[in-house]
């Protein structure tokens, strides 16, 4: 079994679930809170990674970023960047993939917490940014952890589109789910067995937590 | 603008925590996985300080990620047509170098006398072949059955598999009844297994390239060289493959 | 001075109500606006603190414009010096009750009237609790203080003790009243219960259908419908003097004491009398 394939994989889910973090919080507080008319195009556009199949995404993420194309071609010659073929690459693609578990949980935390709760920070003259922080998140703390749960046991699972965009190269793109695949075409049944156990092991160890702490939420007593 | 800048400062963070490692890549059709692991033994003794990546799928898959800008050096590929086909997408560095000749077997785990085998016989549920629209090893399986008459109505048992490995892990896995494949698949072990007569296909003419990822340095070079050193030669045949 | 000028319509099950109202506060008054439930008192205060809009409108606090309808003034809810106690006070259960307190206090706000409000209301053996653990009254008190902490302009009350124990109400009142005999801050109380209005006011705005109908300080305002200017107030017996079967009783009318003399009589401290005055009788 290769560790660098576990490492890869860990640090994958991990920069994800951060990353969708720093956006999602800005982003469930506007959809939850927003008015906008135009708020029905950005839920929409969130939630299609749900329904979209992984090769589909996967496939026009392919297609947008191919250095062949016009986009890819404009971040390779000036930004030096490449998204297909990369870690970066697959980043982004996770990024997108997970987007709506995230931003999901974390509206449904802003919208479980009573409209006068805000009322009431608000007539105490605080700002809305240190409302969200010291009054909405602290009491949200099961949706945040819900949303990260989601995203990173999502992302270690991810396949379809690392297959369409990864191109399986090892310390780069070879993530767990891909090498297991890997493994069982050159018939080496024993080491994926190892990868297939130590996923089965990760995101029963991930659920547990996130049940345990359901049930006995963060309190300080 | 901050919007703008900030995205732009993501994915520059994101790309400075990936480390590209300066190794030769190399791209290669799955019914060569083997042998060419074997040959690396070699290649690596000459220089130690070499690394190598290899990445195995069918040859059609790798040729699609090579012409949308994968990173691979070397390509070596399962025929002459995908090679040929990149040099038009001007991703090959030098000329494309035939290797050598596969050889097609039939393949089974069960207990199945392949030398006598009826194929139209309903006893046998399960064929594996590769996707013989991008592997060269399904394209000859498929151009063995027309020949024989038989394609058509055994079309229906035809389990098709992504690359030779794929096929390879449906045989080993007993879930079809049989396969075509590779002969570098059973080379030097007791299998049950039985060579297809040449006459029956197109020879697989196996072929391989730099690419122009590859700036040409001296690495992959030799490695190409060592390719078709006596050495390698030996070990082609080894593994059941047709040397010029 | 406190000007409020608010003309809302709204829509409260299927039926439309409208609020139209022109009224001033004096710096440093206790008033009330007194009505029954429907009649809009909760949609005004709503308005002031600017947690909702009106169509038409024009409210400034002392020397600032809270909102100007005409002229497309609306100040954020957060930025008008305002400090309000609901009917039910959300305390930040997450956070003790000196955390919530501090939660309030910016830099500049002054550690002392903090302190003093703590004192004041006697809450400082709850400062470790979480609201959870807190009694209504006790949520009350700490809603107060946390909203008294900022020094606002204006301290708006919905209701402040009505879902409180009568026993804890007039402790309330009277903690409300001390607090507001040293700090004299604006204070606008609704409520629907006379008797509170009647102890903490200066001046009573009566609402009825969304209008101000009458107002004016507590004695001159609830008149009988007989026009012999006589009127009935609710009092509590102070002191009680005896003479064989006659009292002479000091009675606590809203914020003074009325004496009176009763025959066959045998009321005691604590007593609560309705007395009947004539309107231009002071004592």
């Amino acid at each position: 079994m290769d560790f660098e394939v576990i490492f890869l994989t860990l640090k994958l889910a991990l920069m994800t679930t951060f990353i969708l973090l720093c956006i999602g919080i800005p982003l469930a507080y506007w959809l939850n809170y927003s008015s906008r008319k135009w708020k029905v195009w950005v839920e929409t556009i969130v939630s299609l990674p749900i329904v979209l199949p992984p090769t589909v995404l996967g496939f026009y993420l392919l297609f947008f970023f191919s250095p062949e194309n016009w986009l890819g071609k404009f971040l390779d010659q000036y930004l030096g960047i490449r998204l297909v073929f990369t870690f970066t690459g697959l980043v982004i693609g996770s990024i997108i993939y997970s987007f709506p578990f995230m931003i999901q949980s974390i509206r449904t935390g802003f919208s479980q917490i009573p409209k006068s709760y805000m009322h009431e920070a608000l007539v105490l003259g605080k700002s809305k940014w240190v409302i969200i922080r010291k009054i909405l998140l602290p009491s949200m703390k099961n949706s945040i952890l819900t949303g990260c749960v989601l995203t990173f046991s999502h992302t270690i699972g991810e396949f379809g589109v690392i297959l369409m965009i990864g191109g399986n190269i090892p310390g780069e793109t070879r993530v767990i789910s891909i090498a297991l695949f890997d493994e069982v075409e050159k018939l080496n049944y024993h080491t994926a067995h190892m990868y297939s156990a130590s996923l089965l092991l990760v995101s029963f160890i991930v659920l547990f937590i996130v049940y345990s702490k359901r049930n006995n939420p963060f309190r300080k007593k | 603008m901050n919007f703008k800048s900030s995205l732009i400062g993501i994915l520059l963070f994101i790309a400075a925590c990936s480390s590209p490692k300066k190794t030769v890549k190399v791209a290669v059709a799955a019914n060569m996985e083997t042998a060419l692991q074997e040959i690396l033994i070699g290649f690596k003794k000459e220089d130690t300080s070499v690394k190598v990546d290899v990445i195995a799928s069918s040859s059609g898959k790798l040729f699609a990620q090579i012409a949308n800008g994968a990173p691979f050096d070397v390509f070596i590929s399962a025929d002459l047509e995908y090679p040929q086909k990149l040099i038009k997408e001007k991703k090959v560095q030098g000329k494309v170098i035939e290797y050598a000749q596969g050889t097609l077997i039939l393949w089974s785990k069960k207990n199945i006398n392949l030398s006598a085998i009826y194929f139209l016989d309903s006893k046998y549920e399960k064929i594996a072949i590769a996707n013989p629209e991008t592997a060269p090893y399904g394209k000859a399986a498929v151009e063995y059955l027309k020949k024989t008459g038989v394609y058509e109505k055994i079309k229906s048992k035809l389990v098709f598999a992504e690359s030779i490995g794929q096929v390879n892990h449906f045989i080993e896995s007993q879930v079809v009844d049989f396969g075509f494949t590779t002969s570098s698949v059973v080379a030097g072990k007791k299998e049950n297994w039985m060579e297809i007569d040449q006459k029956y296909y197109s020879p697989i003419r196996q072929g391989m390239c730099q690419l122009i990822h590859s700036k040409n340095d001296e690495v992959s070079v030799r490695l190409i060289q060592f390719m078709q050193s006596d050495n390698a030669k030996k070990i082609l045949s080894k593994y059941g493959y047709k040397i010029n | 001075m406190i000007k409020i000028q608010i003309y809302k319509e709204f829509f409260k099950s299927a039926n439309q109500f409208y609020i139209d109202v022109d009224f001033s506060l004096k710096k440093g008054s206790f008033n009330a606006l007194f009505g029954d439930s429907g009649s809009g008192k909760t949609t005004i205060l709503n308005v002031i603190a600017g947690i909702k809009y009106a169509d038409r409108g024009k409210i400034s606090v002392l020397d600032n414009v809270w909102l100007d309808t005409a002229a497309h003034i609306n100040l954020p809810i957060n930025k008008r010096k305002i400090g309000v106690v609901f009917q039910n006070s959300i305390l930040f259960p997450h956070l003790t009750v000196y955390e919530n307190l501090v939660f309030s206090k910016e830099k500049n706000d002054s550690l002392e009237l903090m302190n003093e409000l703590i004192q004041l209301f006697s809450i400082s053996d709850l400062l470790r609790q979480f609201p959870e653990n807190l009694s209504g009254g006790e949520k009350q008190k700490v809603a107060i203080v946390r909203s008294l902490i900022r020094n606002p302009d204006l301290l708006l009350l919905d209701e402040p003790f009505s879902a409180v124990d009568f026993q804890q109400r007039k402790e309330l009142q009277d903690a409300l009243l001390q607090v507001h005999q040293k700090l004299k801050f604006t204070a606008l109380v609704i409520s629907h219960d006379i008797e509170e209005v009647v102890r903490l006011s200066d001046n009573i705005f009566m609402l009825e259908k969304g209008k101000v109908i009458k107002n004016g300080p507590a004695l001159t305002l609830f008149e009988n419908k007989e026009e012999d200017s006589t009127i009935s107030l609710t009092g509590i017996v102070v002191s009680v003097e005896q003479h064989e079967r006659n009292q002479k009783i000091r009675i606590l009318v809203g914020k003074e004491i009325h004496a009176i003399e009763k025959e066959n009589s045998n009321h005691q401290i604590g007593d609560r009398i309705i007395v009947e005055m004539k309107k231009e009788v002071k004592f």
